[in-house]
């Protein structure tokens, strides 16, 4: 069965929404989220563009799954120890004020998980994706996956009431 | 905090959040040339011995000669060889002289790792101003090796013609079970082949590809300029998405160079920018 494939561009357009929500969650600022997303879709760009490949049949789980490994592999942003939730985006004033209150809860909440713990919530709670995916995505055990779940869960209810 | 609430907080505390669409897209598309550009530097040489000369036949932009090979081959009427990149350090210096009076900050000039291309931002009265100016690659570069026939592929099952809807339709395809997508790969990467050696095929597909200059396909477009060297510049405004409305300017020159350059204000003008991007600090002099 042969079906269309939407050009890059028309693509990256429609995505970008989806893409930017999940990269800001797991990068905590709107100017890592932006360089996440871009280079997430340049991979995405390089691989509709590989004509000996085989066609892509699903853009945007590739997309999502290469904005997560870009997200973890990344070397340039700070280690796993490290929280890179340091800047409220600017742009909050102008954003709706419940949304913002929220962000402003979620962030303090994210802020003190490991980078893969805030990768699996991601995964898991925004994307709903299933633990045996996120399993295989991350390179951890289902068991794993469970465990940081729960794990992450608590200590952002932790913080979350402090 | 339970997984219910959890998934619904995450989506709720990301509504509202409003990307710069058209900025990301045009970045990502950037990066994304400048990966295949390095990726086919390095095993390029095998395809051009195969392939062979292409000719152009924008009106106008036709250097002359053979071309397309290698894109030094050509240069713009009154050149006395093929030109190349100026250095870093040039750029910056001959900036200071080319931008209009104001005041310049941040600026950044950055060569391609290949020397292909260079990359400039700069902010220019508090504007976020963007350039770059690279060597577009030949059209061999694009046309990679099909390989053997894959056993089974029935060429006639697709769209025939080696023209530019042929190859979009085909590229637009895809194909759910291993032997059709090798077959649809196959047959698409034939055509793409014989797409690069013909000149009419390379300039309506290849040529606005590879440079984003509309100009090469659409000459009479609005803002596009043919210079008196042949070269063809592109001058406008784009929306770019949460920040307002950004001035660009595009340059193909007859020697196969792009000059862009963008600006996310009203520092600059797209005349402005044109008169940038058309100026002579670009090369070695």
């Amino acid at each position: 069965m042969i079906e269309p494939v939407p050009p890059f561009e028309e693509f990256a357009r429609a995505r970008i929404p989806h893409l930017y929500r999940s990269a800001w969650l797991l990068t905590g600022s709107r100017e890592e989220a932006e360089d996440l997303v871009q280079d997430t879709l340049a991979k995405v760009y390089v691989r509709m563009h590989k004509r000996l490949a085989p066609r892509l049949e699903n853009p945007a789980a590739y997309a999502h799954t290469a904005l997560t490994r870009t997200f973890l592999s990344s070397r340039r942003k700070r280690s796993s120890t490290e929280t890179p939730y340091a800047d409220l985006p600017e742009g909050a004033a102008a954003d709706h004020a419940e949304a913002a209150d929220l962000r402003l809860s979620l962030r303090h909440a994210l802020a003190g998980l490991p980078r893969v713990d805030r990768a699996v919530v991601v995964l898991r709670y925004l994307e709903d994706r299933p633990v045996d995916e996120v399993a295989r995505l991350l390179d951890l055990s289902p068991g794993a996956v469970r465990n940081r779940s729960m794990r992450a869960l608590a200590r952002m209810r932790e913080r979350s009431t402090r | 905090m339970n997984e219910h609430e959890m998934t619904d907080v995450l989506a709720r505390s990301a509504d509202r959040l409003e990307p710069d669409v058209a900025t990301i897209v045009a970045a990502a598309t950037r990066r994304g040339r400048r990966s295949i550009r390095r990726r086919r530097i390095g095993g390029a040489a095998a395809v051009v011995a195969l392939v062979g000369v292409v000719t152009a036949t924008v009106p106008g932009w036709d250097g002359g000669g053979d071309r397309g090979v290698d894109s030094t081959t050509t240069q713009p009427s009154g050149s006395a060889g093929p030109r190349k990149l100026a250095a870093s350090d040039a750029i910056r210096a001959g900036l200071a002289d080319a931008l209009p009076d104001g005041d310049v900050t941040d600026l950044k000039v950055t060569a391609y790792e290949d020397g292909g291309g260079v990359d400039v931002s700069l902010r220019f009265n508090g504007d976020r101003v963007e350039l770059e100016a690279e060597r577009s690659l030949p059209p061999a570069y694009f046309a990679e090796d099909p390989g053997p026939r894959p056993q089974g592929c029935d060429e006639s099952a697709f769209p025939e013609g080696h023209g530019v809807a042929t190859i979009e339709a085909l590229r637009n395809m895809t194909a759910h079970d291993g032997q059709s997508a090798r077959c649809l790969n196959w047959v698409s990467a034939s055509r793409e082949r014989e797409c690069v050696t013909d000149a009419d095929c390379w300039d309506r597909y290849y040529a606005e590809f590879l440079s984003g200059n509309p100009c090469l396909r659409t000459p009479d477009l609005t803002g596009c300029t043919q210079l008196p060297d042949g070269s063809w510049l592109h001058t406008g405004t784009r929306d770019a998405a949460g920040q307002g409305t950004a001035s660009t300017a595009d340059l193909s020159t007859v020697d196969r160079f792009q000059v862009r350059a963008e600006d996310f204000g009203s520092a600059l003008s797209p005349d402005q920018l044109g008169e940038l991007v058309a100026s002579d600090i670009w090369f070695e002099r």
